[in-house]
């Protein structure tokens, strides 16, 4: 009977609210925050309104988009896994020939005025084909090469773009599968060390990705150039204060803070709101991941398990690496942060990764579990789920 | 309850945003004086508004010594956008007649532009950088040489004048005045802030000074005096 009721409903929360109804209001509400947040950020310039509204038509077609992916059953999307995969590849591969150049990076498609960033889209259906991939071999060496080689292949195109933020996302995305299907510590540690001389030879290899790391230890040695930056997201948080400096009366985020809509996203905020204003942003992603974690618990197959936590983790860690660039605890990686920072293909790419996250977190009670029930995964518990 | 590996990346997610409220805290907060300080002094410049120096006139009101503003258009180049420069100076030089390059070539001036050559470069001064029209304030004397004597001679140091002879050097506390001092937030490019300019203090024009001789008494002591001296 109990089942059933979640079936229909979704899990209640206090026997009210159903969670997808929570989820559905609590995006609507942090991407309208966001909205806000990029007007203003931009409300010096000569269309303080341009990018807060079409953020906001962005947001509805997001939650059009979340609600109908929230209702196909998550069965269909195990069923059709490869195909969605390969459907979100291709674009991926092509825009590097089709596709414009923005900031450097060609990395989007152009229909008039509206950009799209195929490599935000295919997020979640990347971590769907990574969980895919993960349940249909077993444990071991074979399943982390696998997934390693999944990896690489969905990369190559985003480091010939070059977007080296996107690709910091799409490794998180790996591990966190890796990691909560319950994979070895051991082969993570082996292949971070065998990453270390590509990683070098990126830093040799790509001169102003250096300077950020110099800019990052030492800011006020290049304080116009590589240190300028990370000097102007230390001005604007020491502006914002306990209390924010007012709505509209953001000066740092509107003069100094580069792309305070998008990758300043959360400084400009703090400018505006202070530190009590952003607390609740930054709590509001750490109870997201908790939350997540919690449905992923409550799931009933090992494949929805996986990717309910390894989709949420993805999320989470791309906002607090966002967030830790914003504070000074990592070098500019040009991470933007999830329904906050500008841009309708990341805002789509989150709420269609929740939408699915739902869709997974219905209990199936057709009896009939297929592959959704074969992959078994287990956690440090060792109990097979 | 959650799964072992499961409660191990909730418990790092949630020491890393407890770690991010600490950094939080020590810029808003804790050290949020020495940060606001710090940007200010890189963002605020002030700027002197100088005050207009006195006219110097005769017992009949005529005016011996005056002040007159012109305006310059100064041209920057940028060594490293050769072509973009050359492109501008051409086009400059189409609208306006008397552009000069200083002796490096790092410089190209031309003075006293008309209120028409104004408009005229109104759109490059917001599409260039190096384009500025510099306001410049001139000492004008009256043309006779008798005179001149009597009136004395101003020198200037950044953009001011101070008297250093005659009547200028003897009456420069009335004829000085008090110059103004405006705040303004500089972008990254060095371009003024919409918005953010502040009159720090108010600019009073120095007074003018009137003499006890006519123009005319003065030139014919100044003859007398030469007759004299023959």
């Amino acid at each position: 009977m109990n089942k059933e009721k979640n079936s229909e409903a979704g899990i209640k929360l206090r026997g009210t609210v159903t969670f997808p109804l929570f989820v559905h209001a609590v995006l609507f509400l942090l991407g309208l925050w966001g909205c806000l947040a990029i007007y203003n950020a931009t409300v010096y310039s000569n269309a303080p309104f341009y990018f807060a509204v079409r953020q906001f038509l962005w947001l509805i077609i997001g939650m059009a988009l979340m609600y109908c992916a929230s209702r196909v059953p998550f069965k269909l999307y195990i069923d059709y896994t490869p195909w969605l995969a390969a459907a979100l590849f291709i674009p991926l591969v092509l825009v590097l020939f089709l596709g414009v150049k923005i900031n450097g990076m060609k990395g989007w498609y152009a229909f008039g005025s509206v950009f799209i960033q195929p490599s935000e889209i295919a997020k979640p259906f990347y971590v769907l084909f990574l969980c895919w991939i993960f349940v249909r071999h077993s444990k071991g060496i074979k399943n982390f090469i696998f997934l390693v080689l999944v990896l690489l292949v969905w990369i190559v195109p985003i480091i010939f773009q070059p977007d080296f933020g996107t690709l910091i996302i799409y490794v998180s995305g790996m591990v966190a599968v890796y990691l909560i299907g319950g994979g070895s510590y051991i082969f993570l540690l082996a292949s971070m060390l065998a990453a270390a001389p590509a990683c070098m030879w990126v830093v040799h290899n790509k001169p102003y990705v250096l300077m950020r790391i110099i800019g990052f230890i030492d800011p006020s040695s290049d304080p116009s150039g590589s240190g300028w930056h990370i000097l102007q997201f230390q001005y604007t948080l020491a502006r914002g204060g306990i209390l924010g400096a007012d709505w509209g009366n953001c000066l740092w985020a509107n003069s100094y803070l580069p792309l305070s809509y998008s990758d300043s996203a959360f400084a400009s905020l703090t400018e505006a709101v202070g530190f009590l204003g952003v607390l609740p942003v930054i709590f509001g992603f750490a109870l997201f991941a908790y939350s997540g974690f919690r449905l992923a618990d409550r799931a009933d197959t090992g494949f929805k398990k996986l990717f309910i936590g390894s989709m949420t983790s993805m999320i989470t860690f791309q906002a607090f690496v966002h967030i830790s660039v914003n504070v000074g605890l990592m070098p500019p990686t040009g991470i933007t942060l999830p329904m906050f920072s500008y841009g309708g293909s990341s805002l789509v790419s989150t709420m269609l990764g929740a939408g699915i996250i739902l869709s997974a977190a219905r209990v199936d009670l057709s009896g009939k579990k297929g592959l959704a029930g074969d992959g078994e995964i287990s956690g440090d518990s060792g109990s097979p789920v | 309850m959650l799964k072992n590996r499961n409660r191990i990346i909730i418990a790092v997610f949630l020491l890393w945003a407890l770690l991010i409220t600490c950094r939080l805290f020590y810029y808003t907060v804790y050290s949020r004086d020495h940060y606001l300080e710090e940007g200010n002094k890189h963002a605020w410049r002030s700027g002197v508004i100088p005050a207009a120096r006195g006219r110097i006139i005769d017992k009949n009101g005529q005016p011996l010594a005056w002040t007159q503003r012109y305006y310059d258009l100064v041209i920057e180049i940028y060594p490293d956008l050769c072509r973009a420069n050359t492109k501008l100076i051409g086009e400059v030089r189409e609208k306006i007649s008397g552009l000069t390059p200083d002796d490096k070539r790092e410089k190209y001036t031309r003075k006293n532009l008309t209120p028409s050559e104004i408009l005229v470069l109104k759109d490059y001064l917001t599409k260039y950088q190096g384009v500025k029209i510099v306001p410049r304030m001139e000492r004008q004397y009256v043309d006779y040489p008798e005179a001149r004597k009597l009136v004395g001679s101003v020198d200037t140091s950044e953009g001011c004048f101070f008297g250093v002879k005659g009547a200028e050097k003897e009456h420069e506390h009335e004829l000085k005045g008090i110059d103004g001092v405006y705040m303004v937030m500089l972008d990254r490019n060095r371009n003024w802030i919409p918005g953010t300019w502040k009159l720090k203090t108010e600019m009073q024009h120095g007074s003018d000074v009137k003499l006890e001789y006519s123009l005319e008494e003065i030139i014919s002591m100044n003859k007398n005096e030469q007759g004299k001296k023959l």
